[in-house]
């Protein structure tokens, strides 16, 4: 028996790993692969606590993040599109008309 | 369990799921629909409206407690119902202007307004959740919705980017207090006061509020604010700007009073000041009225920390006053530039935002001015509009809660404000048109003429009589 605490550092880490992932990366879409860590992390927390708990509404939310991680791709990665349509770039260094 | 009397106590959370739902199918099955659904969507909206003063004075928890309708809950809800009726009217115009009429807009404003309803309503931090995607998925999609126009997409990208971060320290929050207290219920969350004092619970805690404090724009998680709002199409960024911020205001309130014991009425103070100095000292130095505006958006989100901050029973009513006075002045002067602005002509950027477009509108358009001065002064804060009474509220409130340093330091702060508030009075009445300006001619049968019609209305009425507001919504004390 894996002890709680294990799961719960290792969803920690990979959800630093997303958080810095999106502080340093450049380009849109890694940066929204980095989000999505972020959110599987927490996932990870979820189902530990569930399993740990005997509890089943943690695994119920996974399932409702899983469907909003899923809806939300699918918006961002149009507005990408449409970005990189009128632009030709997803570097977010070079989207910089809107400033000050 | 759930029951179908249970149905019949969310009628108007119902009827805007149900009408947005529609209106995709009304979309592919009639041909030149747009009109048809604008009509739609108006009725959807004044039906909730009109079933949703059923509920006042019924406190109740329904479906398996996930939902729960209180005074407090129904009155930000009816806020934002307001907020959208008047989006959906200056809509239909700003529209067909941008050739981008297509029936979706309506859906997506519906959708959102649902995720709005739901997330005040909820009670249980999986519904909200679920209702504060629901509408941040369709803000990114409507901020976005200019699609031709880099401008837009800039605004989207930028809000997306941001927002699904933040969602994911939400997240993170949520799964903290899951962890702590083995449930989601917020009845049974805040049930328990040993729990209260835990310190991961209040790391939970205070990423939930993080989050939110970013959807309403509050310093220091507001640097999102002006950049969207600017690239956003004009009607859209006054709807986020007043149905988004209530929606997130509404929902973290009751949450925010419940982990009162904490103490965090310092930390919230102090987000309050440094909001409203930086929304107002940074506005002064702006030349497009729409960032105008959203550095304002933030300043006002500092007023209503004024009233989050003070945390007692006058709070709750002093910032639902401002924020339904908010609602019409922001909105109101949002579709007026909106109204304003030049046709589309495949330009990346939008036309007449300058604020030197406006000098001389007072001889060139006397109505639209007359009816623009009425809402600066308004968010000035000047009485007699619906402005000054929120304030009022709202700095009694932290008077109340002896935190009279707040207070004044809110009024001096709020006095900046009149300064580019009246700039903008100033030049379109007092100075000359620069150089023969190129004007969008609009009728009066423009619905962007009848929703500002309909904010103006809103601002004096509530000014003129702030006990209406009372008696519309059953708060107790006037």
């Amino acid at each position: 028996m894996i002890e709680i605490n294990y799961y719960l550092i290792v969803s920690a880490i990979l959800f630093c790993t997303g958080v810095i992932g999106v502080l340093v990366r450049r380009n849109a879409i890694v940066i929204f692969m980095c989000i999505e860590l972020m959110l599987n992390a927490i996932n990870l927390t979820f189902v530990a606590f569930s399993s740990f708990m005997g509890n089943v509404n943690g695994q119920i939310f996974v399932f409702i993040v899983m469907t909003v991680a899923a809806a939300e791709a699918a918006v961002g990665l149009a507005i990408v599109i449409a970005l990189f349509r009128n632009k030709e770039s997803v570097n977010i260094d070079e989207i910089n008309i809107l400033k000050w | 369990m759930i029951q179908i009397k249970d149905l019949l106590e969310v009628l108007p959370l119902l009827i805007i799921a149900f009408s947005a739902i529609f209106i995709l199918l009304l979309e592919v099955s009639i041909k030149k629909s747009e009109t048809v659904i604008f009509g739609f969507s108006l009725i959807a909206i004044l039906a909730a409206i009109a079933t949703s003063f059923n509920y006042f004075n019924k406190e109740m928890i329904i479906f398996n407690q996930f939902l729960r309708i209180s005074n407090a809950s129904l009155t930000f809800s009816v806020i934002i119902l307001i907020s959208m009726l008047i989006t959906v009217i200056a809509s239909k115009s700003y529209i067909e202007k941008e050739n981008v009429n297509f029936g979706e807009y309506y859906s997506m404003l519906l959708f959102a307004l649902m995720g709005m309803m739901l997330m005040i309503f909820a009670n249980d931090i999986l519904i909200i959740f679920i209702g504060l995607e629901l509408m941040s998925v369709c803000f990114y999609v409507l901020a976005g919705f200019l699609r031709l126009r880099q401008k837009s997409n800039e605004s989207a990208l930028k809000y997306f980017l941001l927002g699904a971060f933040m969602t994911g320290f939400i997240l993170y929050g949520i799964a903290l207090i899951y962890g702590i207290t083995g449930t989601t219920n917020l009845t049974l969350i805040f049930s328990d006061a040993k729990v209260l004092t835990n310190y991961v619970f209040i790391i939970g805690t205070a990423l939930l509020i993080i989050g939110f404090m970013f959807k309403i724009g509050v310093f220091p998680f507001h640097m999102w604010i002006p950049d969207v709002y600017d690239g956003a199409p004009t009607v859209v960024s006054g709807m986020l700007s007043t149905a988004g911020k209530i929606a997130a205001v509404g929902t973290i309130l009751p949450i925010i009073l419940a982990v009162n014991i904490l103490n965090f009425k310092i930390i919230f103070s102090v987000a309050a000041v440094a909001t409203m100095l930086y929304g107002n000292v940074i506005a002064l130095a702006q030349t497009n009225i729409k960032r105008l505006l959203a550095y304002s958006s933030i300043a006002s989100a500092g007023y209503i920390f004024v009233g989050v901050a003070s945390m007692n029973e006058f709070a709750l009513r002093g910032i639902a006053y401002y924020l339904i006075a908010y609602t019409f002045m922001q909105l109101g002067a949002f579709i007026i530039v909106a109204m304003l602005e030049k046709k589309d002509d495949g330009s990346r950027d939008y036309k007449n935002v300058d604020l030197d477009f406006y000098k001389g509108l007072g001889k060139r358009n006397p109505v639209i001015a007359t009816f623009m001065t009425f809402f600066l002064f308004s968010l000035a804060g000047i009485p007699p509009f619906a402005g000054f009474w929120g304030k009022y509220y709202l700095f009694f409130a932290a008077i109340k809660s002896n935190q009279i340093w707040l207070a004044v330091v809110a009024i001096l702060l709020s006095l900046i404000g009149v300064y580019y508030y009246l700039k903008i009075i100033v030049y379109m009445w007092f100075s000359e048109s620069l150089e023969p300006v190129s004007e969008e001619k609009f009728s009066f049968s423009d619905t962007g003429f009848a929703a500002t019609v309909l904010a103006v209305i809103g601002t004096i009425l509530f000014g003129v009589d702030p006990n209406l507001f009372f008696s519309l919504f059953k708060f107790v004390t006037p």
